[in-house]
């Protein structure tokens, strides 16, 4: 009887050990931040170089993609700031050779959301809405959900639209 | 109300740091006595009519002691509200306001709680329970808020938070957890700790060595669905290994408590009553750490930026300070040794290097050296062709010392140049 009890004990608590386990292991696998070719911060870039967000992510502004910065706008400086960095040296070989960095995307929506960079902007809404404190950044990671519960309280703060269609064409 | 608020100010780095650390040990002291009290004290006024000896039992288990109430309820809520309002300094919600609020409905639920132990007044009691309980489920709305810093910018406060599942999931934990700890001082208190041990034949020893008992086995048993269950709403950002690592250790532990809790009740006995009081605080301070790192990784950013804005706004002060009492005489050496230290990483005299050559537009402040400080106070953009020139944050001594080394330089390179 003393058995039977210890072993159905240990197979309750087992159940959640495992559940724990597998929530832990599943999020390990989907949402650490990526590593990137170059380790770039953008605590760097924003405060002590004093950048703004569109120097380098120029089209947030103009389209849906904010993009990542042509090779030209890193050179325009690391031609010659921390030229003797192996990570600089890295970036100038792949300009040299007109080769691009593969940079990991951090931010992603299903491909069942449409959302434009460009609308939001326009409307006001600040970056580190949906990106978190970047300039408190080194490595790059997701803080914000982006669900759409998440997506819709500030549509709703914002008095912008809730209609399916808005975002889901 | 708003008392809080005005006493504080954008903290440090070491602050913050000090901070989160700080809310580890008071919420170490004030959560497992307040829920392991709500307990009790909800027992005692639901068994007052059947079972009033029972009730009074309830009630005289040391947690009513006005120096516990203090140590472990009023003072860790104080610095509590202090250390919250520190940590969402910036943010737009009043958290300062809310917690005074909370501090006022615990501390009547303490005093409530307090006069019902002394005269067993039913009214009192039920009330006191109430508002601990209301108490509790506020300050656990903010614990969670903290956690939460994108839906910062949505709400107003943590009231509308209050009706979401993250708030229910960790207030059950919390009450569950209250259980566990209720059960357990129940068999400590009667069965084990030598001034307040009950004697064998005593009529009271059965009946609470059965809801120590029931109590603590009840807890250990609800537990790991409530960890479970917070752990799946925490946001992923707030997670971290540490964070599981932590939620496994309480459930490794409530495994131990409810072996023990068995092998009690199968045996007759309540030796292992003082082993299964430190496991359960292990579990507590477990519990704490799994939110300790959820509160840490996810205000990352956050502590970082609050930081700045400290550092900000000492250099600010002091700038204030330096303009007030010394000297703004420029000083060449001390120009000299800013342009060999900032300048010369991105400026040349007779070329472009980030910035233009200063043979190029410094000629210009010649004849208004006051516009060449404006500019290198605060940068702004001028040409097109190159990026704008980061504050360099320096002095207001500084600034006349570099612009006149400078200026003093220039004809000589001018000279240089043309040759």
């Amino acid at each position: 009887m003393n058995k039977l009890i210890a072993l159905a004990l240990t197979g309750y608590f087992g159940f959640f050990i495992l559940g724990i386990v597998g929530l832990g292991g599943h999020w390990y696998a989907t949402s650490q931040p990526p590593e990137q070719p170059i380790p770039f911060s953008h605590k760097v870039h924003i405060n002590t170089v004093g950048l703004q967000c569109t120097h380098c992510h120029q089209y947030a502004a103009e389209g849906p993609q904010a993009t990542v910065p042509a090779m030209s706008i890193c050179m325009e400086c690391h031609k010659n700031v921390k030229t003797d960095s192996p990570e600089i040296q890295k970036l100038t070989r792949a300009w040299e050779e007109g080769r691009g960095v593969e940079w990991v995307k951090v931010h992603n929506v299903p491909w069942h959301v449409h959302f434009t960079h460009k609308r939001h902007v326009k409307a006001g809404i600040q970056c580190q809405s949906c990106h978190g404190e970047v300039r408190a950044m080194d490595q790059m990671r997701q803080v914000r959900s982006l669900e759409m519960g998440w997506c819709v309280s500030c549509h709703r703060l914002n008095a912008a639209s809730t209609d399916c269609l808005t975002c889901h064409k | 109300m708003g008392i809080i608020d005005h006493l504080l100010s954008p903290p440090s780095a070491q602050n913050l740091k000090l901070g989160l650390y700080l809310i580890y040990f008071m919420l170490l002291c004030l959560l497992p006595y307040a829920v392991a009290l709500l307990v009790t004290a909800g027992l005692s006024v639901t068994l007052q009519r059947g079972y009033p000896n029972l009730a009074r039992a309830f009630s005289r288990l040391g947690f009513l002691n006005p120096a516990v109430i203090v140590i472990f309820g009023l003072l860790p809520l104080l610095t509590l509200a202090f250390l919250f309002s520190q940590l969402l300094y910036d943010t737009a919600m009043p958290v300062g306001d809310y917690m005074e609020r909370i501090i006022v409905i615990m501390a009547g639920a303490f005093g409530l709680l307090y006069l019902y132990a002394r005269t067993g007044l039913m009214a009192v009691g039920a009330s006191g329970v109430a508002l601990l309980g209301l108490g509790i489920f506020f300050l656990i709305s903010v614990l969670d808020l903290v956690y939460h810093p994108g839906m910062w910018q949505f709400i107003s406060g943590p009231l509308p938070w209050l009706f979401s599942w993250s708030v229910a999931a960790h207030f059950l934990l919390y009450v569950v957890a209250g259980h566990l700890l209720a059960g357990i001082a129940i068999l400590f208190r009667c069965f084990r700790w030598p001034e307040t041990r009950l004697d064998i034949a005593s009529p009271l020893a059965r009946p609470m060595r059965f809801w120590g008992l029931g109590l603590t086995l009840g807890g250990a048993l609800a537990l790991p669905a409530m960890v479970l269950w917070s752990v799946a709403l925490a946001p992923s950002a707030a997670l971290t290994v540490l964070a599981f690592e932590a939620a496994l250790l309480a459930v490794a532990f409530l495994y131990v408590i409810a072996l023990l809790v068995v092998s009690m009740l199968l045996k007759g006995d309540n030796r292992h009553a003082t082993t299964v009081l430190i496991l359960a605080l292990v579990v507590t301070g477990s519990l704490l750490v799994n939110h300790q790192q959820l509160q840490l990784s996810a205000n990352r950013e956050h502590a970082i930026v609050l930081a700045m804005t400290a550092d900000q706004r000492r250099a600010r002060v002091e700038q204030e300070q330096q303009k007030l009492y010394a000297s703004a005489e420029p000083d060449p050496n001390l120009g000299k040794e800013i342009f060999n230290r900032l300048c010369v990483s991105c400026h040349a005299w007779d070329k472009k290097v980030v910035g233009p050559a200063y043979l190029e537009v410094l000629p210009k402040y010649l004849d208004d050296i006051e516009a060449l400080h404006t500019f290198v106070r605060d940068p702004v953009k001028i040409d097109p062709d190159y990026p704008i020139m980061p504050n360099q944050g320096l002095n207001e001594r500084e600034v006349q010392s570099v612009c006149s080394y400078l200026l003093q330089e220039l004809p000589g390179q001018q000279e240089g140049a043309s040759e």
